[in-house]
């Protein structure tokens, strides 16, 4: 429960935000939000379950343009369309997952990148319905109990939105499933030895880790009322995947820092250098040499903690127990 | 579970034949175990014992040859399938899983027994009925004092005995040891052959050994692999005795 009332008291100590920071660093923050809870979901695939991913980003563009599509070209109401969005992701990770899930490594990487690069090709080449390279502009916000046009408001809404899908992912990650993806990572035969069926549970991680995408990639559509090939496209994968690396593997919250800070430094960077990729291939590289355990090895892994609270409890359990 | 009572053999292996490639690693193979007995596997390094295994378990596909647990046809079962016939394994190379502590690793077996492995909603540390399986499996053992551990923390003597464990924890009929004792003091072998003697007998057990000290004192009835064939089937006093074992085997070591 410690992680869960970390989430909280974060998300309590962000909601002070509006009131520090101007309109520009409140749009950029609440995109961070975004991108960090994007991170945050691909630690069950990348961290959890370790299989490395260079295709995510098509559950998050897939679930933007479905959602401004079904808003734009068919009149559906916004509410309606972002959830026609997150199953349009879903259910193309439901098709996808059983064959990606029977290869691993290397070749998992590069059919990801292929599946992502089919979107990215799609939408780029579909003109008359996606927009091509201009994407899909004019995307309108849905109503709500406060006004979701204004920069305060929609932060406030992506703040709940991401205090409740991480405390979601924080439990399932604790969970017997969350568990056995760890399992599934330390030892595929030692797994279904026991009884796990691995394809299942590795399509389950896949699966639910584009759901999160899937989430935020709506999000992203409303806050920037736009949606374009970028989020579909690899380089949003590659910085995603590396979000988890320099965050640390299973952590979580490593993740959404790295996944939140990486999206600032892009928007800050971006204006004086085209550079990006070159400045995430560097990062990496030092992330990897100098804190091979990412951001979440600075402070003991909550596994530690798990272990060393157990290791407490025992004689308490044994008092109860043993009556 | 799939489990009868009166069936004759708890394990038949049938005409089996496994061909890696030009490598015959196991040629018209064909054991019967019987419930409850404790069943040795002698061989040569590259014998065909760990692929005998392999196939039992599912892991390896046969050329040839069907695959009975307790008259059940489990030839074309997948690994994770053949658990709920009641068969589980252990591995000749250490397979736990590191990260996770001793406690969680019995609970990872627990947690398919209690029926409780698709939970997604909830801590598996409040899972009480998995986590009870897992503690009276560790206190069974005399573990209980290393359920805090993390794996990588234990002595590599804990850890064989961990990976039996982890292994009876998914509450099998018949288990599998490929080699408990390989690469142990002659302690912590002790250990080992304690803790298996100890086990219930209605515990079917084959065991793949090459300390011939833990295999006569364990087991009953031997087979004899040498080169993918089974040279000599029977009680182990017999096959202690038996001139074309000691000849491929006895005589070597
Ligand atoms: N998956 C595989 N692919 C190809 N050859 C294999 C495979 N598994 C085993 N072999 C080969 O089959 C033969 C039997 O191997 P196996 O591991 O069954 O021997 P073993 O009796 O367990 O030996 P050891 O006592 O060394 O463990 C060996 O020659 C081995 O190299
Ligand atoms: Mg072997």
């Amino acid at each position: 429960m410690r992680r869960e009332k970390i989430i909280i008291g974060a998300g309590i100590v962000l909601a002070v935000l509006p009131f520090v920071l101007t309109e520009y660093w409140l749009g950029l923050f609440t995109q961070a939000l975004i991108f960090g809870g994007f991170a945050m979901g691909l630690d069950l695939l990348v961290g959890y379950t370790r299989m490395p991913t260079l295709g995510h980003a098509a559950f998050f563009g897939l679930a933007g343009y479905g959602t401004a599509l079904a808003i734009t070209r068919f009149g559906i109401n916004p509410w309606i369309a972002a959830g026609i969005g997150v199953l349009l992701s879903g259910g193309v990770a439901v098709a996808f997952a059983p064959l990606a899930v029977r290869v691993r490594g290397l070749t998992f990487l590069t059919i990801t990148l292929a599946f992502g690069q089919v979107t990215w090709g799609l939408a780029t080449r579909w003109t008359s319905f996606t927009g091509g390279e201009n994407g899909i502009p004019s995307v309108p916000r849905p109503d709500f109990i406060w006004d979701l046009n204004d920069r305060t408001g929609f932060f406030y809404l992506t703040l709940i939105v991401v205090i409740f899908v991480s405390l979601l992912i924080s439990i399932f990650a604790s969970s017997a499933v969350g568990m056995s993806f760890m399992g599934v990572r330390g030892s595929d035969t030692r797994m279904s030895a026991l009884g796990y069926n691995v394809q299942s549970r590795r399509a389950t991680a896949f699966i639910v880790a584009a759901l999160v995408a899937a989430v935020y990639g709506v999000l992203s559509t409303f806050f920037n009322k736009f949606v374009g090939t970028g989020s579909l496209s690899w380089q949003l994968s590659a910085q995603m995947l590396l979000a988890v690396v320099v965050g640390g593997f299973g952590s979580l919250w490593g993740p959404f820092v790295a996944g939140s800070g990486l999206h600032i430094l892009k928007t800050l960077l971006i204006g004086s250098t085209q550079r990006w990729p070159m400045v995430l291939g560097v990062l990496y590289v030092i992330s990897v040499v100098f804190l091979p355990g990412g951001l979440s090895s600075l402070v003991p892994t909550i596994k530690q903690r798990m272990i060393r609270r157990s290791k407490g409890k025992e004689h308490a359990r044994y008092g109860t127990n043993s009556k | 579970m799939v489990q009868t009572a009166n069936s004759k053999y708890a394990l038949s292996i049938e005409n089996l034949t496994v061909q890696f490639g030009g490598l015959l690693a196991l040629q018209d193979v064909d054991i019967v175990v019987p419930p409850g007995s404790r069943y040795g596997i002698l061989g040569p390094n590259g014998a065909g014992k760990t692929t005998l295994f392999n196939v039992i378990s599912g892991f390896v596909k046969p050329t040839k040859g069907r695959v009975f647990l307790h008259d059940a046809d489990i030839s074309k079962q997948p690994p994770h399938k053949r658990v709920q016939y009641g068969l589980a394994r252990t591995f000749q190379i250490t397979t736990l899983f590191s990260e996770l502590s001793v406690l969680e690793n019995i609970l990872m077996a627990a947690l398919v027994q209690s029926g409780t492995s698709q939970v997604f909603w909830k801590p598996v540390h409040n899972d009480k009925v998995a986590v009870s399986i897992a503690e009276s499996q560790l206190h069974d053992l005399g573990l209980m004092h290393l359920a805090g551990k993390a794996v990588n923390e234990l002595a590599y003597g804990e850890q064989r005995l961990l990976e039996i464990a982890v292994a009876l924890a998914s509450n099998p009929s018949v288990l599998l040891l490929d080699e408990p004792t390989a690469g142990l003091s002659t302690a912590e072998i002790k250990a080992v052959v304690k803790l298996v003697t100890g086990l219930p007998r209605d515990l079917t057990i084959i065991m793949i050994e090459h300390d011939l000290d833990v295999i006569f004192d364990v087991s009953e009835y031997l087979s004899v692999l040498h080169g993918g064939q089974a040279i000599a089937h029977g009680p182990a006093d017999e096959i202690r005795h038996d001139e074309r074992v000691k000849e491929v085997y006895l005589g070597e070591s």
